[in-house]
Formats: structure tokens, sequence, C-alpha cells
């Protein structure tokens, strides 16, 4: 009789990992363990949902997909990451642009000075 | 290179590193933990495969650019709602002509999680029920729950597919719940 209760009962709150999804997946565990992850499929849920969705993919493309959508993340993550760096030689010509300025600056503010006396 | 997966941090402590850190990275690690559910849901419901590549590049782009700032609790949960919602937002646009069957299963799917009812569990009611409920529900429930048969073993025995061995028990649960809330109702 206590399996009538499993009936109406959600499933364990117990996290899908994606060894046990592909696992299952891809045929390899037993009726019993199959079963048992399973359960979760009658609850509503992004587990139920993932693994309907992985059944009518399939193992094999499901996989691909995978090793295609992490490989575009990772690519896009590095370009996220990599700074803009200014080169030596463009460092060096700002630096010189600014003496110049300041040199320019201070020798307006001194012939101003020289003329206004 | 493979990219590190730290499975010894949670969601939290992974997020919390990307805050603090701001290195993308950390974020990365932990999307990555949900690619494959995340195709899934986006196959349930787009039931393409280039469409759910989109998809999951889509909800991967949203979670680097726009994710909130506040804290997220639960964010598995939070990646489900955005898969989810830009999935009926796909269909419900004019260039993927889903099914109305879809769409009513997704609202179906929405009214299930809107309440979970407690109730005293009448072991009696439900046997009854059982034997009110459409025979293929019935079937399928009494496989899966009764005799703890698995969805393979289920399809090779009664020739149906995996999305209605599911639908039965789903909908036969909903029906059971139905029946006994009547029963209820009736006897107070």
């Amino acid at each position: 009789m206590s399996d009538f209760r499993n009936i109406l009962n959600e499933a364990d709150g117990q996290e899908l990992s994606e060894e046990q999804l592909m696992a299952w997946l891809e045929g390899r565990l037993s009726p019993e363990a199959q079963h048992a992850l399973e359960a979760k499929l009658a609850a509503d849920g992004m587990d139920s949902d993932a693994m309907e969705g992985l059944q009518a993919l399939g193992a094999e493309d499901a996989k691909q997909l995978q090793r295609r959508l992490d490989l575009e993340l990772n690519q896009r993550l590095k370009r996220k990451k990599r700074p803009r760096r200014e080169s030596p030689q463009t460092q060096r010509w700002t630096t010189i642009a600014i003496f110049v300025i300041l040199v320019l600056a201070i020798l307006g503010f001194v012939i101003i000075r020289m003329r206004s006396r | 290179m493979a990219t590190t997966r730290h499975t010894e941090l949670n969601d939290e402590q992974l997020l919390r590193r990307y805050r603090e850190s701001g290195d993308n990275v950390w974020l990365g690690v932990l999307l990555q933990r949900y690619t494959v559910l995340l195709i899934g849901v986006a196959m349930k419901y787009l039931k393409d495969k280039d469409a759910a590549h989109d998809a999951v590049q889509q909800i991967f782009l949203k979670s680097l650019t726009a994710l909130p700032s506040g804290e997220i609790v639960n964010f598995k949960g939070w990646l489900y709602i955005l898969m989810r919602n830009h999935c009926l937002q796909q269909l419900r646009d004019k260039s993927h002509h889903a099914p109305e069957e879809t769409l009513e299963r997704v609202a179906a799917a929405e009214d299930g999680q809107a309440a979970q009812l407690e109730r005293e569990l009448d072991l009696e009611g439900l046997a009854q029920g059982l034997e009110r409920i459409p025979d293929e529900q019935r079937s399928c429930i009494t496989e899966f729950y009764l005799n703890r048969k698995s969805y393979q073993q289920i399809m090779d025995e009664t020739g149906l597919s995996f999305a209605q061995v599911k639908s039965h028990i789903q909908n036969g649960k909903r029906n059971l719940r139905i029946y006994l809330t009547r029963q209820q109702q009736n006897r107070s």
C-alpha cells in the first residue's frame, strides 16, 4: 500500500547531476536506477522538462551540442576578458605628447607674464 | 584545454566569487553546469536542435550581460525561468508556428505548479480513483509506481512513446488529485 503513496508524493528534491543525466540518456543505468531518476519526470520543473527534451534529442546529439555551446561560451569569455593593451610605442608617444603640451603651457604662461609687466 | 569545473564550490559560492572578482570565468563555470539541462528544456519547447542551440546561446549571453545585481537564491531556478520564458516568446513569435497543444501543455504545467495542496492521503480513495481514470493513464501509473518499472520497460511493453508515457502519468496524477479533492469536498 505504501507504493500508492508514491503516486501523489513528489520525487525527492535531490539534484540531478549531469553525469546521472547522461548515464540515463545513454541507457547505462539499471532499470531500478532508471526508475528512481524517472520519478522526477512526473514532477514539473527543470529536470522534468530537460529529461523530456533530451530524450527526444538523443545522447549523441546532446553531447555534441553541449561541447559546441561550452566551447562558444569559453571563446566569448576569453574575448571579454582580454584587456586592450596599448603598444609600448603608443605609450611612448602619449608621454611625449603630454610633456610637449605641458612645456608649451608653461612657456605660454611665462610669455604672457613677461608682456604684462 | 578543458575548463576546471570547481565541483567543490556550490552555485552560491561561484556567484560570490564572480561578483567579488568581476572575473567572468566564474560565471562561465557556473553556466556550464547547466548546459545540458538548458539544452533539454529548449528542445522540449522548441523541438528543433538548431533552435535549441540558439536559445541556449541567448540565455548564456543574457546571463553574462544582464545578471541581476541582487541576490539570486536559486540560480538553477532562475536559469530555468529565463529559458522557459525565452522559449515561450519564441513560440509566440510568428516565426515559430507551434501547435496549440504545445502552448496548452505549457499552460497546464504552469497551473500545476501554482499550488501544491496539502491533504490527508486517502489510500482507499486513491485505489478507487485509479479505477476511474482512463485505461492508459491507469496502466502507466500502475506499471511505474506500483510495479516500479522504468519508462523504457513500459514503452517496450505497451508500444507507447516516451512522451506518451510521461503524458499519461502526469495526466493520470492530475486526474487522481481532482478525484480525491472532489471526494473530500463531498464528505465535508
